[in-house]
């Protein structure tokens, strides 16, 4: 029994961080048709900007951001991933607007290699170790259950974050404005809604997410390299398709869903064959869209008469 | 449109308040839809444009709302050419439509629908809700401001679709079909609806309507459209009495 709530909680948490990368994507997706492939080197960036740049290989990298007080520490890195977003929305994703959605999956990759290349150029290609707010991973015992609370922060900060976006969409104007454009983006457009503005709006809070999912993994992972982000955000990818394109509740559902395969796999496999954990958890995820090709939780659309 | 600040003294003045084309062609690969058609829509006013299918209706209503750019003519908001503004713009300035096919925020409340267009319209988030309700009000909607409209009746949508095209506060509404499909007691609580919208909210309105009982019944002036050219223009009671409209509406052999 014991083992099986120290289960949970580590599915709820890797579910949690899954969740926070799928609604990044998928609110871009929502509005823009947009699959976001650089939202990886969002997450990337916002790890990298911790350590200090132009630096020789440690073991442990010296923190650069990272040594500041956690209250300095999270709007600067989130302010520094938001300026990105937005940076790469007025340079690429802009100019490309009526693009069809083929031509946008190339951008963002083209986007998301040359991050990717550019963290290369500054950091190194080696792995680098940060040890980001040590205190967070320790563990507290509690009925028998050692719980990290790095876990309990992320399950927390989930919440509170996934609270205060569905807030923001439901009652706010920008709210309104940015669902209106999610449904119908050009009938949005004719009744006067400011494209720049919803768009604008919806990147930065991705770029948040982004920050967010970083700065809560990093404590639990404790290395990074280029590539550090793309895993993040290709389950992230695979959470909005899992949950139904277009439906953020259903973004978030699947991302708890891979969180919980991926953790009972993990815990229940034999041990001979844990080690192609992802290729039994992703031929769920093709199983699923065999028996569900719209999704666990498809959008309903209106029925049309006449 | 560097020119229109210059033009627009001097033709508002000249020209009143109104929507209007005048003289328009709208060819699509040399094939007119519609040919030198001059149409005015003055606030507070009904007028009926009817025509049998494929007369140039709804060419003529994308030219009036900027959604089709007209090969030949012009077309004039108070008096200011808007010809080349883009659909967004011209609801700025005051004219906005309905759509046959409804195109409502299916996953947004009743009252997000018609919030969002005030909103969009430049008005905070308090004053877009108190006019999205009246608004609703008016249309008959009052007591549904909570439901998602994807799933609302149809007839509540064609409802919904006209509340929102009121909730920026046009000058001119263009309704493009709002009968279809309803039943004759839907129809009379419609016809009740858009005979008040001039009184309320002191707008011109251009009534596309297939259904003669309610475009006879309220409107002001009658334009016919036949082939793309206007082939006859009056009150109703003129209109039902022409020769080339009977013709066109009931075919040669009805009027011998």
């Amino acid at each position: 029994m014991t083992q099986f709530l120290q289960t949970c909680l580590d599915a709820a948490s890797l579910g949690s961080i899954f969740a926070l990368s799928a609604l990044g994507i998928g609110l871009l997706f929502g509005i823009l048709r947009l699959a976001n492939v650089a939202h990886g080197e969002f997450i990337s960036t916002a790890a990298y900007s911790l350590i200090v740049p132009f630096t020789s290989v440690a073991a442990a990298s010296e923190l650069f951001i990272g040594k500041w007080h956690w209250a300095a520490v999270i709007p600067t890195v989130c302010a520094i991933v938001v300026v990105l977003a937005l940076a790469t929305e007025r340079f690429v994703f802009r100019p490309l607007r009526s693009a069809s959605a083929p031509v946008l999956m190339m951008a963002s990759f083209t986007v998301s290699y040359i991050l990717q290349n550019t963290v290369l150029m500054v950091y190194g290609s080696q792995a680098r170790g940060v040890n980001l707010w040590y205190g967070l991973t320790q563990q507290i015992q509690w009925q028998g259950l050692r719980i990290p609370l790095i876990q309990i922060v992320t399950i927390a900060v989930t919440a509170v974050l996934m609270v205060s976006l569905s807030l923001f969409l439901k009652y706010s104007r920008f709210g309104i404005e940015v669902r209106a454009a999610a449904e119908d983006f050009r009938m949005a457009r004719y009744l006067g809604v400011k494209a720049n503005r919803v768009i604008g709006i919806a990147f930065a809070i991705s770029g948040v997410l982004a920050a967010a999912v970083a700065l809560l993994y990093l404590p639990q992972s404790g290395t990074i390299n280029y590539a550090w982000g793309s895993p993040l955000a290709l389950y992230g990818f695979v959470a909005v398709v899992v949950g139904g394109m277009g439906s953020l509740p259903g973004a978030v559902l699947g991302g708890f869903s891979i969180g919980i395969a991926i953790t009972m796999l993990q815990v229940y496999l034999p041990p001979e064959l844990k080690p192609f954990r992802d290729a039994f958890a992703f031929g769920l995820v093709i199983v699923i869209l065999v028996v569900r090709p719209n999704g666990l939780f498809p959008v309903k659309h209106v029925m049309k008469r006449v | 449109m560097r020119m229109d600040a210059k033009i627009e003294g001097a033709a508002a003045a000249a020209a009143g308040e109104a929507l209007s084309v005048a003289g328009v062609t709208v060819r699509f690969d040399g094939l007119a839809a519609i040919s030198g058609v001059t149409l005015r829509l003055a606030p507070g006013e009904i007028v009926g444009l009817i025509g049998p299918n494929g007369a140039g209706k709804t060419t003529l209503v994308n030219v009036l709302t900027g959604f089709q750019k007209p090969t030949e003519g012009g077309l004039e908001i108070d008096g200011r050419s808007a010809l080349g503004w883009s659909p967004a713009k011209v609801r700025r300035a005051g004219v906005a439509r309905s759509f046959q096919a409804g195109r409502l925020f299916g996953k947004l409340s009743v009252l997000e629908n018609a919030q969002v267009a005030a909103i969009a319209a430049g008005l905070s988030l308090r004053d877009a809700r108190a006019r999205a309700a009246e608004v609703l009000d008016r249309t008959g909607l009052g007591g549904q401001l909570g439901q998602i409209a994807g799933s609302l009746p149809y007839t509540d949508q064609r409802r919904l679709d006209i509340a929102r095209a009121l909730a920026s506060r046009p000058k001119y509404v263009l309704l493009d079909e709002p009968a279809a499909g309803m039943s004759d007691s839907e129809c009379e609580d419609l016809m009740r609806i858009i005979r008040g919208l001039p009184g309320s909210f002191g707008c011109g309105v251009l009534l596309i309507e297939h259904n003669m009982h309610v475009v006879m019944s309220l409107s002001d002036r009658l334009h016919v459209l036949d082939g793309g050219r206007t082939i006859v223009t009056g009150t109703p009671a003129e209109v039902q009495a022409d020769r080339a409209f009977l013709t066109a509406y009931l075919g040669a052999e009805g009027v011998e």
